[in-house]
């Protein structure tokens, strides 16, 4: 049973969105996955184009917990409007804050994240900070009171998979909380190997595996998980 | 009446009073979005009494796939 703030999940594995080749395709993966929380961006609607699809239309939104993440947000400023337009849709009150710190390797700011961690969880949301797989980091921001620490396993998009298994498992021992293995988990032997690790919780699987790795019908790869 | 929306200036044709009434007349008031008026977050029943006025900027987001 994993527990984050006032909720309890079954499921130890959190799945992104987006990448899919069509939202019937994403609602499949969805559903078969087990899931219990669904990841998602904001952004800018183009206010021409009424047509453009709705990701959350193929979804049931009573059946999952929704992740909103701040992506975009270049500081602490930025996360927290970006988590409170979030919040109005009352969708959700989990955010995952993402403050990139350097566009290169995309790894996170480790101060301004500390700092909107701190913001929002005054605020009241319950706050799941991604960070890089700094042991300190991830003691403070958990001793600031957020409810789970995401490091990543290598940085965004890189599908390397656990690059610094040590650390992780520094994290993971320290941590009263729920560590969440987040970005770079480039196949299920990654998200494997995190939960290896010794007392990771879940998994972020990045839709990008799902969407390289499935079949058409969204099927293949879930006894993986 | 001209407003700014998401950055870019747009001159509406006919009055509007509210926010819901903007979104009608973009289509968009079946979608899932989240408004920010002269930035202050709306929520969705705040729709129809958020008055519109000359030189107003809104932010209109909604969701997308992301990890």
């Amino acid at each position: 049973m994993l527990t984050i703030g006032d909720k309890k999940f079954q499921s130890r594995l959190f799945l992104g969105t987006g990448k899919y080749p069509n939202y019937d395709i994403q609602k499949k993966a969805v559903d078969r996955s087990g899931t219990e929380v669904l990841t998602f961006a904001v952004r800018r609607m183009n206010i021409f184009d009424a047509e453009q699809p709705d990701f959350l239309e193929k979804i049931d939104l009573n059946k999952y917990h929704f992740l909103p993440n701040t992506a975009g947000a270049k500081n602490a400023e930025e996360a927290v409007r970006i988590a409170k337009l979030a919040h109005a849709s009352g969708l959700c009150d989990m955010v995952k804050v993402e403050i990139i710190g350097c566009s290169k390797t995309l790894l996170p700011d480790p101060v301004e994240t500390l700092k909107a961690t701190e913001i929002l969880l005054a605020e009241g949301f319950t706050v799941l900070p991604y960070t890089s797989d700094d042991v300190v980091l991830a003691r403070k921001l958990e001793e600031l009171g957020a409810h789970a620490i995401m490091p990543g396993a290598s940085p965004i998009g890189s599908g390397q998979g656990i690059i610094n298994p040590l650390n992780l498992k520094f994290i993971i021992e320290q941590a009263q909380v729920p560590v969440i293995v987040d970005a770079g988990i480039g196949s299920p032997k990654d998200a494997a190997y995190a939960m290896e690790l010794g007392g990771g919780w879940c998994i972020i699987k990045h839709s990008g595996i799902w969407s390289k790795r499935s079949s058409p019908d969204g099927r293949s790869d879930e006894a993986s998980y | 009446m001209k407003i700014r929306v998401n950055g870019e200036g747009v001159q509406l044709k006919q009055p509007i009073q509210t926010v819901e009434e903007l979104l009608h007349h973009l289509n968009l008031e079946k979608k899932s979005l989240i408004i920010e008026h002269n930035h202050i977050i709306l929520k969705k029943d705040q729709h129809r009494e958020s008055q519109v006025s000359d030189g107003d900027q809104f932010e209109i987001v909604h969701f997308v796939g992301g990890g």
